[in-house]
């Protein structure tokens, strides 16, 4: 079974209005692009690292960040349809592990704030501090799964 | 900036000869005494910059009233300067205010810190506070990227650190009841390196933890983390919350810090 990563902001989804999520969680951990939100491909719930490698590769900063994962039939299952595109990470064997979930909608967009909000509920969120990011990256170099020269500098100078 | 200023100096020592009353031909006799004022007090600031330069080298504290005196000498195009350029310099009196507007009136004045950090100030409140608030309110912020209002601060912070953290922290202050500002400011501090920000950035962030908003308390822990100092781990290290989840938190960073090092 295919799993799917999502980075959040997880302050933004735990200030509820009322009962109710705020509209903040949702237009920044939310974002379309044409209609497009963007996920990383996990092998399984317990196998993420590869999909927060992808992502966290990629930013010009190292912060502690949060990620929720979910399954894809459950996206699937909601109506949302699936669709491979290749990531943007300098890791190049994890470029094809990206998927976008495509042609959003207001209503498509609830689903998913659902998917997340059970999640957190469920206190099911990943974690990764700003040192295990540092960790796992330096750990990808050592592999050479990646290359240093081929991240910011802004993470460079911490590596 | 030092070149702007040495390059400001040097061209109207270079060419303070010119200045004479043969290049003042077909001027009203109201543009020839604009004209006389603006090369006397030119003459004046140059000699006090000059002085200052070579004195006490305190070149950096005057990249703002250098950067003016150099615009007012040659506008944008400092390159391709000439004496022409400088003769067609609006002559009236709102230059002649300008210039005593920007800069200090008195000599001792180029001496006075206050004076330069209180001037700064009042620069960045009516200057940069609109488009930095502005921005704080309504940019996209993702962890781990970069933000324009990032960009801002550090900006005036290099140009002024002291004064710029000043101003940053009567932000704070005056929109403490404001999520978002009170935010993006934290968010700001955290990304600015700790020797920077030394000692706003540490009482705010410690403000930060007591506010009681949730994700304020956990942008004032996070800004200790990211600096993962001796400070850091002294400050989080005292702080007493009944909050579990904060206190997990702030155990999980002091973990971090201790168990990979001093950071900064």
């Amino acid at each position: 079974m295919e799993y799917l990563v999502r980075k959040i902001n997880l302050a933004k989804w735990k200030c509820k209005i009322g009962n109710d999520i705020g509209g903040d969680a949702i237009t920044g951990c939310l974002r379309t692009s044409s209609n497009k939100i963007s996920v990383w491909i996990a092998e399984d719930d317990s196998n993420y690292y590869n999909a927060i490698l992808a992502m966290i590769s990629t930013q010009e900063r190292f912060e502690t960040v949060d990620f929720v994962i979910f399954k894809t039939e459950d996206i699937k299952s909601k109506g949302l349809g699936i669709e491979k595109t290749p990531g943007k990470t300098p890791v190049k064997d994890l470029i094809d592990t990206h998927v976008d979930l495509v042609e959003i909608t207001y209503s498509k967009l609830g689903h998913l704030k659902d998917i997340i909000e059970k999640i957190i509920e469920d206190e099911k969120t990943i974690r990764i501090t700003r040192a295990k990011s540092i960790e796992i990256v330096k750990r990808a170099i050592e592999t050479q799964q990646l290359l240093k020269e081929d991240l910011n500098d802004g993470l460079k100078k911490h590596l | 900036m030092e070149t702007n200023l040495k390059k400001s100096i040097s061209f109207y020592l270079d060419h303070k000869d010119q200045y004479t009353d043969n290049n003042q031909v077909g001027l009203s006799g109201f543009q020839k005494e604009c004209l006389t004022q603006k090369y006397k007090y030119i003459n004046q600031v140059s000699n006090d910059w000059n002085s200052l330069y070579q004195d006490f080298n305190i070149v950096d504290t005057y990249k703002e009233i250098s950067d003016v005196f150099a615009n007012i000498l040659w506008g944008n195009n400092y390159n391709n300067s000439t004496i022409t350029e400088i003769d067609n310099i609006n002559c009236n009196d709102s230059t002649i205010l300008t210039l005593n507007y920007t800069l200090p009136s008195k000599k001792e004045n180029f001496l006075n810190e206050n004076y330069i950090n209180e001037q700064r100030v009042k620069y960045l409140r009516s200057n940069i506070s609109n488009r930095f608030l502005n921005l704080l309110k309504n940019e996209y912020f993702e962890f781990g990227f970069v933000s324009d209002s990032e960009l801002i601060l550090m900006s005036e912070i290099q140009i002024n650190r002291i004064a710029t953290l000043t101003w940053l922290n009567e932000l704070f202050i005056e929109n403490i009841e404001s999520l978002e500002i009170t935010c993006g400011i934290l968010r700001n501090i955290s990304r600015l390196d700790e020797q920077i920000a030394r000692p706003y950035g540490h009482t705010l962030a410690m403000a930060a933890i007591n506010h009681k908003n949730d994700e304020i308390k956990e942008l004032g822990v996070r800004i200790f983390e990211n600096w993962a100092s001796k400070d850091s781990i002294k400050i989080l290290k005292n702080i007493d919350t009944n909050q579990n989840w904060l206190k997990v938190y702030i155990n999980e960073v002091i973990r971090d810090i201790e168990s990979n090092g001093i950071l900064s």
